[in-house]
């Protein structure tokens, strides 16, 4: 018996190794595509720009991980 | 506290076309009751409207924040698990109540509550299937949070987070090992429960101005989380220690938000008169500021060890004047 459906039938490892998965995407997501984005924001903030968050912004959530598949 | 000099309300990021409201989406105005809606923060992966910025102030925040984000992330894949097939009888909820709440404590909360899972306090479309919250609460460090708003105060709020979510984490581990279903929730964007009105309702203080919190002991200056659980406990009722009266003559926390975003008066909020923020103001001053969190500090319930007199001295005056 589980608290809930989510926590069904997977072992301990599968989850963990999914989840480390997730966060390795998240990761790149901070420093590869993060890091594209803070440099192109900070840009815009020097020349008195507007960096326009729903055209040139991010595609991936910090927090996909804990999302349910 | 009073923030040295707070970076001025202009933003060098927008939206090319602005998404719905915040506060039509929160229900601001709204006469009828009903559930909250998903607007910013969200951990469901379900669509909201502000997920452009919500993603945008994800990775824009400095790694010692996201650092515990992501320490996070890792154990709250414990947040849920087996029940253990054996279940420990109940026959007194209010000793069971003690219990829990000693354990609580003696793993690291500093606060702790209990209170049944309402309507209020849960998301449109959602439904944890469990009973009873036990809400916990843990003290920020002032000397961190001084530094409000800058990065230095929002690490100390994910930090505090993470230290909350362990506590909550293993609170339900607990649980479950008695036999009883219970998961933690310990992200601070879950997208099934609403940690402020269960800690209202679990006698952890009361909703201030600023939309957050007070509490006596610590005044905003600490942060939530919670287990869900069926196990029987017995209920907290909330407090009143006098927020109202202070809120409704008070005007610290609206004099010092930069994007004046605290309104003076209660806002009528899905169907209910309350403290409430400006949405649409809030937002993109607490993305600038990796979370902001100056209303919380400036509050004078939120100054250490100043909670307890003033409750007592502003019911002393409410009872004077009932007299």
């Amino acid at each position: 018996m589980h608290t809930l459906d989510s926590a069904r039938g997977e072992s301990r490892l599968v989850r963990d190794l999914k989840l480390l998965g997730r966060m390795a995407a998240m990761l790149y997501g901070y420093f590869v595509v993060g890091g594209r984005l803070r440099r192109e924001y900070r840009r815009c903030e020097r020349r008195g720009q507007t960096f326009w968050v729903d055209e040139t912004g991010p595609t991936r959530h910090r927090e996909e991980p804990l999302r349910h598949p | 506290m009073r923030p040295a000099s707070p970076p001025p309300p202009v933003y060098a990021f927008g939206y090319r076309r602005p998404p719905e409201s915040g506060n039509a989406i929160n229900g601001a105005g709204e006469a009828h009751r009903s559930r909250a809606r998903q607007v910013f923060h969200s951990s469901s992966g379900d669509p909201i409207a502000w997920k452009a910025l919500d993603d945008f102030f994800s990775l824009i925040n400095p790694w010692g924040v996201v650092k515990h984000v992501l320490f996070n992330t890792w154990q709250l894949r414990r947040s849920d698990g087996p029940v253990a097939p054996r279940r420990r009888e109940v026959p007194d909820p209010a000793a069971m109540a003690r219990e829990v709440k000693a354990l609580a404590r003696e793993l690291g909360a500093d606060v702790v509550g209990v209170a049944e899972v309402g309507e209020d306090a849960l998301y449109e479309g959602r439904n944890p299937g469990l009973r009873f919250a036990i809400v916990i609460g843990r003290a920020m460090d002032r000397a961190e949070m001084v530094h409000a708003p800058q990065a230095r105060a929002a690490a100390e709020v994910m930090r505090s987070y993470r230290r909350l979510a362990r506590v909550a984490i293993r609170l339900a581990e607990r649980i479950r090992g008695w036999g009883w279903p219970a998961r933690a929730y310990g992200n601070p964007n879950s997208t099934d429960i609403l940690l402020i009105p269960l800690a209202v309702r679990a006698g952890l203080g009361e909703l201030g101005k600023h939309g957050s919190m007070i509490g006596v002991e610590h005044g905003s200056n600490f942060r939530l989380a919670a287990v869900l659980t069926d196990l029987p406990l017995a209920l907290d009722a909330p407090v009143d220690v006098g927020v109202d009266d202070v809120c409704s003559v008070c005007r610290r926390c609206v004099d010092d938000c930069p994007p004046r975003a605290i309104f003076e008066e209660k806002q009528l909020v899905r169907g209910e008169r309350k403290w409430y923020v400006d949405f649409d103001k809030c937002i993109p001053y607490f993305v600038k500021t990796y979370g902001c969190a100056i209303c919380i500090e400036v509050c004078p319930w939120s100054e250490p060890g100043r909670g307890p007199a003033l409750s007592e001295r502003v019911l002393a005056v409410r009872s004077a004047r009932a007299r």
